[in-house]
């Protein structure tokens, strides 16, 4: 598919005032407000991979790349998206970037806004634009490609991304043991100092942690924390959320690791070492500063999912969503009512 | 009526206007340009900061924040009908939660102030950049600083979670969270590297990271950069992320060692710094792979620093660099582009070609890990001609880097310095945007007006024409 299409299609729907849902694998309608109705415009068309080069730790994609086939060609060469992206299904790397969901690694080696060095972009009007690089270090103009992460398609289409890939560690292993909710948080904090943790989170009584680094490091630390082997699978079912298929109604609530409150006592799991907590089934949660919370599972449609904002930075998001999408026409209502 | 002046004196408790002390602030890192600014105002609160910039705002008159000053593309350098709003008295680290690793502190705190803060605590703040014991965390964020650790720990946008701003209404406002996610769009990042074009920031918070265990800092010289270059690629390739990965060559090695004695070999044409971190198992680990890949490599006069005294040593050499050029030249000037690694070879031979070109000698420091340059062009600021050849050669470096698929700025910023090479980066769409993106927060552009972003009008004048996917820069301007 050629982007000239997708910005005609785009400039089209701008002129005749017709808003449009941008679809990568179409994994992620459940996050932010449901805009199924609306017609669809897919970067699905978009699969090819523009440049790799290992030994400069970049690699640069169209979005509509899947996770797997970005995955696999990384793995390949025994590196990885160290942001460790959900994949729900069918996600794309396009979609990864602009959900702004991030998996386990979080709190150890960034979210995907910190691995995004450049990215290519269809705005609300159908124009092309060319933002960042495909460099490591680059402060040339504002950073509108970071901008973009976690912006939910509400300010354009992202067509193409370079992103900072890191080498894969040469061993990783995941271990278990149970754990008191009561000791959790000063226990996870001890772990957390440690370089080879890439993983700590708790889930029905027990807490889970892997190790990544050298062969001989990694097989050290299992040793030292005494636990049993986990399930190969638990970290990609936590990011996924399939440890709550079954819930309604899911909370998430991103806070400070040691905080006792925001959340603890009702979380059923914790993860990101204390600093993420998921509470299921409550039908409001109250959390203090309201900032930090997000309705990231509900069964009916509800206005608010996200935490509200601040007057004037609600201010700075209509001016930016004017700038980029005059007419409202891309991702209208997914993250904030008017957006 | 009340003059302009006795309102900002009455905004704010420290207000300079005589000329004597105005000079003090007339130009920053980057000395070749000056200008002196009508006023400058030393706030101390941020009530004093939001009744600066409300006045301001209400009577259209520039602002130009500025921390250390230690910025080498001109970005603090002053508005002669403005107010230069200095965030000196701004230095206070305001809190340390041990338990969650983060500070809070004002912008005007250095970045190694906060390291030395939290030292103690077994803590500190990654980013790193060659001046850190001048340059501010309001500075670090205004140009998204880097420095030798950020192969492995990031940018300054990787390293803070939150920050108060000032609207150029005078409007107090936070983005990001103490905890990793914030709602709405990541203005955190774009922030970040706004030059202080945005906003001004009175308060940030920071992460900081546990001590490493163990680091290991190893040197290795080599016969031609050629092979230097080829090893990073290596390293990188063969799976090791090492925490720093520099590179010297002849000229900045020799200045380096005649004036902090190092230990550097003299005899080699490059030189490779690499510092591992981690658990000792880990550091092990690394270090056995990276020995035999020097070898494997050609690499000579390995030598391998495990105690504090000695890593200091093999890195003063580096972070002395600049002031050791500037022993050997009256004056210097520091470019900043940055490059993919595999291009590195073939752009400093450019770059040699250049200096024989100009006449002009140039000293190449090279944090090689991320593909950052900084050459050193070596000149003589009381010969004209010598300073507009080292502006010319620059300029001819910049292009190279972009040409390279590269950029003009890796840590440095644009500021006034390379505003004529952002013609040449970006197209017109782009440019036009980043314009638009000042007005969503500053609709008056009262905040350090004519920096960052080139004017399509001065694009035409400098006469850059990027042509961007078919589309000819500007076509709506007369050309010169």
């Amino acid at each position: 598919m050629l982007i000239e299409e997708l910005a005609e299609v785009i400039k089209d729907h701008a002129d005749r005032n017709v808003p449009l849902r941008i679809e990568g694998g179409n994994s992620k309608a459940f996050y932010g407000r449901d805009i199924s109705h609306l017609d669809v415009v897919s970067i699905q068309g978009l699969n090819q991979v523009i440049s790799y080069e290992p030994s400069e730790l970049v690699i640069r994609v169209q979005a509509g790349c899947s996770l797997v086939d970005v995955n696999r060609i990384l793995a390949e060469k025994k590196q990885m998206l160290a942001f460790e992206p959900p994949d729900f299904g069918s996600s794309t790397i396009g979609g990864a970037i602009a959900s702004g969901i991030a998996g386990s690694r979080r709190p150890f080696v960034g979210a995907g806004r910190d691995f995004l060095l450049g990215l290519d972009l269809i705005d609300g009007r159908g124009d092309v634009f060319t933002f960042g690089g495909q460099v490591m270090k680059n402060v040339a103009g504002y950073d509108v490609s970071r901008l973009m992460a976690g912006a939910m398609g509400c300010l354009g289409v992202i067509t193409e991304v370079s992103l900072k890939v890191l080498p894969r560690p040469e061993s990783e292993s995941s271990v278990m043991r149970a754990c008191e909710k009561a000791d959790l948080l000063r226990e996870m904090n001890k772990l957390s100092v440690m370089p080879e943790v890439t993983g700590l989170a708790w889930w029905q009584g027990q807490l889970y942690v892997r190790f990544s680094g050298s062969d001989s490091t990694v097989k050290i630390r299992v040793l030292e924390f005494a636990g049993m082997s986990a399930p190969t699978n638990f970290w990609h079912d936590l990011d996924t959320m399939a440890l709550f298929t079954d819930t309604k109604r899911l909370w998430k609530v991103s806070t400070q690791s040691m905080d006792a409150i925001s959340g603890f006592d009702k979380a059923s799991l914790i993860d990101w070492g204390g600093a993420q907590r998921w509470v299921a089934d409550v039908d409001e949660l109250k959390v203090d500063p309201p900032a930090y919370r997000t309705l990231v599972k509900t069964d009916h449609n509800e206005a608010s999912r996200f935490a509200p904002l601040s007057s004037p930075v609600a201010a700075l998001h209509q001016n930016l969503k004017v700038t980029f999408d005059p007419k409202k026409i891309l991702n209208p209502n997914k993250m904030y009512e008017g957006l | 009526m009340e003059s302009f002046v006795q309102q900002l004196r009455r905004a704010c408790g420290h207000v300079i206007d005589d000329k004597q002390r105005r000079q003090v602030y007339e130009t920053d890192g980057l000395t070749a340009k000056r200008s002196l600014p009508a006023f400058v105002a030393l706030p101390e609160s941020i009530s004093e900061v939001q009744a600066v910039m409300a006045l301001c705002h209400q009577n259209s008159i520039p602002v130009v924040a500025r921390g250390a000053g230690t910025g080498l593309s001109g970005g603090a350098m002053p508005h002669p009908e403005g107010v230069l709003l200095s965030l000196a008295k701004f230095n206070r680290v305001l809190d340390v939660d041990i338990e969650n690793r983060i500070a809070r502190v004002e912008p005007g705190v250095t970045n190694l102030g906060i390291s030395d803060a939290v030292r103690d605590l077994g803590l500190y703040y990654a980013p790193d950049p060659s001046s850190q014991i001048a340059c501010t965390i309001g500075g670090n964020i205004a140009e998204n600083s880097g420095g030798v650790h950020c192969l492995k720990y990031g940018l300054t946008v990787n390293n803070v979670r939150a920050l108060k701003m000032i609207s150029p209404e005078g409007e107090l406002y936070e983005v990001g969270a103490a905890g990793f996610d914030s709602p709405g769009f990541d203005l955190l990042a774009l922030l970040h590297g706004s030059e202080g074009m945005l906003g001004i920031v009175v308060e940030v918070t920071v992460q900081l990271l546990p001590k490493p265990e163990t680091v290991a800092v190893l040197l290795a010289g080599f016969d031609t950069v050629q092979k230097a270059g080829e090893t990073v690629a290596l390293i990188i390739s063969e799976g090791l992320l090492p925490a720093g990965l520099e590179m010297m060559d002849k000229l900045a090695i020799q200045a380096a060692e005649d004036f902090v004695h190092a230990g550097y070999p003299r005899d080699v044409e490059a030189l490779l710094l690499c510092e591992l971190d981690g658990s000792s198992e880990d550091v092990t680990a690394q270090l056995g792979r990276l020995q035999a890949l020097l070898e494997k490599s050609g690499a000579r006069d390995v030598q391998v620093a495990m105690d504090e005294a000695t890593r200091a040593a093999f890195w003063q050499g580096r972070k002395a660099a600049f002031p050791a050029v500037g022993r050997i030249s009256p004056d210097y000037y520091c470019m900043d582009g940055t490059i993919p690694k595999r291009e590195l070879a073939s752009v400093l031979t450019e770059i040699t070609a250049l200096s024989k070109r100009y006449g002009l000698g140039v000293a190449n420091v090279f944090h090689a890990g991320d593909g950052n340059l900084h050459p050193l062009i070596l000149y003589d600021a009381s010969d004209k001609k010598q300073l507009e050849a080292a502006e010319l050669f620059g300029a001819d470096i910049l292009t190279l880097c972009i040409e390279r698929g590269g950029t003009i700025t890796g840590e440095h910023g644009v500021g006034i310095e390379k505003i004529d090479q952002m013609c040449i980066q970006f197209g017109t769409l782009e440019l036009e945007r980043f314009h638009q993106l000042k007005a969503c927060f500053d609709h008056k552009g009262i905040l350090n007006p004519g920096k960052a972003v080139p004017t399509l009008n001065r694009c035409a004048e400098f006469g850059a024409m990027h042509v961007h996917r078919g589309q000819l820069n500007h076509p709506e301007l007369e050309r010169f």
